[in-house]
């Protein structure tokens, strides 16, 4: 009973929410389908809108290596507190401009189109979002966690653009006239 | 219950220890922090955030992207919007299928002169259903036929053909391009059916007209798509960079399919 509790426990506290790669196109299909669900109800307040997005997006999105890749070589160099306050802010801007996105796109309808294995560690799923006027692609790049058989997402392309990129690049130009601190105030 | 004190200290005594493993103490379970040998793999993904870009143009593109900032957001912006107040989506949404089935002939060429004749086809096919079954481009038929535009323009081509992008540059209203698609947009703009040119199709008469179809054009185009400059303003750190950066990102890959 006593070794069943502590395996039950530890095995819950140290499970990775990631997708398994032959699942990925099936769940982000319904993550997806539940994001616009969650979006198109016109009764739910906007509070309670974001928890529900939030709250689907958290398992999949992996935050923390974001943090790292967006901020490239600097990351080495930060102690592990300031790599903590880092990822809190990074993460809590990622969703809301997130979220802020989504908002704007509410009665558009998103198709989930073909995966893509890039390398043996890397695989995209391409996606439209289908606008009043254009269709806009976007790519979420999934990478798969050591040692498991688990994939999160790094990164997502919107109509060619990588966020992560461009926040690497910004970040990058930032530090070059500005304080680490300053950074964080400025996220 | 001595127990389950038992449990929860062997429980906390072994966080504790795989938090001394991790990097980063707080949430460890919640998801993964990459390993340091994985950190050069994503390094060789993106690009080198320190690399220098050539900006000879820097302090008048900064100046530009702010007075552009100006325009859309005290101007252009609140004219889109009082537009769409007056006329209804539906009209806009026409509106915008006329002018873009108009300047078919500038994704015909360039298609064309990237040899890329599937393309071509799909767009001649689009120009004829849509002009006729389209009632003269206003109802986008071939979409709902599954025909999707195939969009290609003059600084595409260049770029097909391994013209690099030059250095970057800011237009007044039309805001973040480069040399090439500066170049581009003159080529496409000659050809353009809605600007008066020498053309035997150009219909307009001067560049006064061709200046007012030109604003009705970006007003409309912008009335649908309300808010997004706001919002994608929010994402920036510094203002031109962040333009200058999504710019060249968006259009390598443009280029690229």
């Amino acid at each position: 009973m006593l070794k069943k509790t502590v395996l039950l426990t530890l095995l819950t506290m140290s499970t990775l929410l990631g997708i398994s790669e032959s699942n990925i196109k099936t769940e982000m299909t319904i993550k997806i389908d539940e994001i616009t669900t969650v979006l198109q109800d016109k009764m739910l307040p906007v509070e309670s809108k974001k928890e529900k997005i939030y709250s689907n997006i958290d398992g999949v999105f992996d935050y923390k290596t974001m943090s790292q890749i967006s901020l490239g070589k600097k990351w080495k160099t930060l102690s592990d507190d300031e790599k903590n306050r880092f990822m809190t802010a990074f993460e809590g801007k990622l969703k809301a401009s997130y979220f802020e996105k989504l908002e704007l796109y509410t009665d558009q309808k998103v198709r989930v189109k073909e995966l893509e294995k890039v390398k043996a560690t890397r695989i995209q799923l391409h996606s439209d979002i289908i606008g009043v006027e254009e269709t806009y692609e976007v790519i979420y790049k999934f990478f798969k966690v050591n040692n498991s058989s688990d994939w999160l997402i790094y990164d997502v392309e919107i109509t060619g653009v990588s966020i992560i990129q461009t926040y690497r690049k910004q970040f990058a130009e930032f530090l070059k006239t500005k304080s680490f601190d300053e950074l964080l105030a400025s996220l | 219950m001595k127990y389950f004190i038992f449990i929860f200290f062997i429980v906390f005594t072994f966080t504790g220890c795989s938090q001394k493993l991790d990097v980063l103490p707080q949430e460890s379970n919640k998801s993964t922090l990459i390993q340091e040998s994985d950190v050069d793999e994503f390094d060789d993904e993106f690009e080198d955030e320190n690399r220098e870009v050539f900006d000879p143009l820097k302090g008048y593109n900064r100046w530009m992207t702010n007075t552009n900032d100006k325009i859309y957001i005290h101007l252009f912006n609140p004219v889109s919007e009082g537009y769409a107040t007056v006329v209804p989506k539906t009209a806009r949404i026409g509106l915008s299928n006329f002018f873009h089935n108009l300047k078919f002939p500038i994704r015909f060429s360039n298609n064309l002169l990237q040899l890329k004749f599937d393309a071509s086809m799909k767009e001649l096919g689009r120009f004829m259903i849509n002009s006729t079954v389209g009632v003269l481009g206003f109802v986008d038929v071939a979409k709902m036929e599954g025909i999707e535009p195939q969009e290609e323009d003059f600084g595409q081509t260049l770029g097909h053909y391994g013209v690099g992008s030059g250095f970057h540059v800011v237009l007044p209203f039309l805001g973040p391009s480069n040399l090439r698609d500066t170049l581009g947009f003159g080529v496409d703009t000659w050809m353009d059916p809605i600007t008066s040119g020498s053309l035997e199709y150009q219909a307009v008469e001067n560049t006064t007209e061709s200046l007012g179809i030109a604003t009705a054009y970006y007003v409309n185009k912008n009335s649908l798509h309300p808010g997004e400059y706001e919002n994608l303003k929010k994402d920036a750190l510094d203002l031109y960079l962040f333009f200058r950066d999504t710019y060249e990102q968006q259009r390598a890959k443009e280029i690229e399919q």
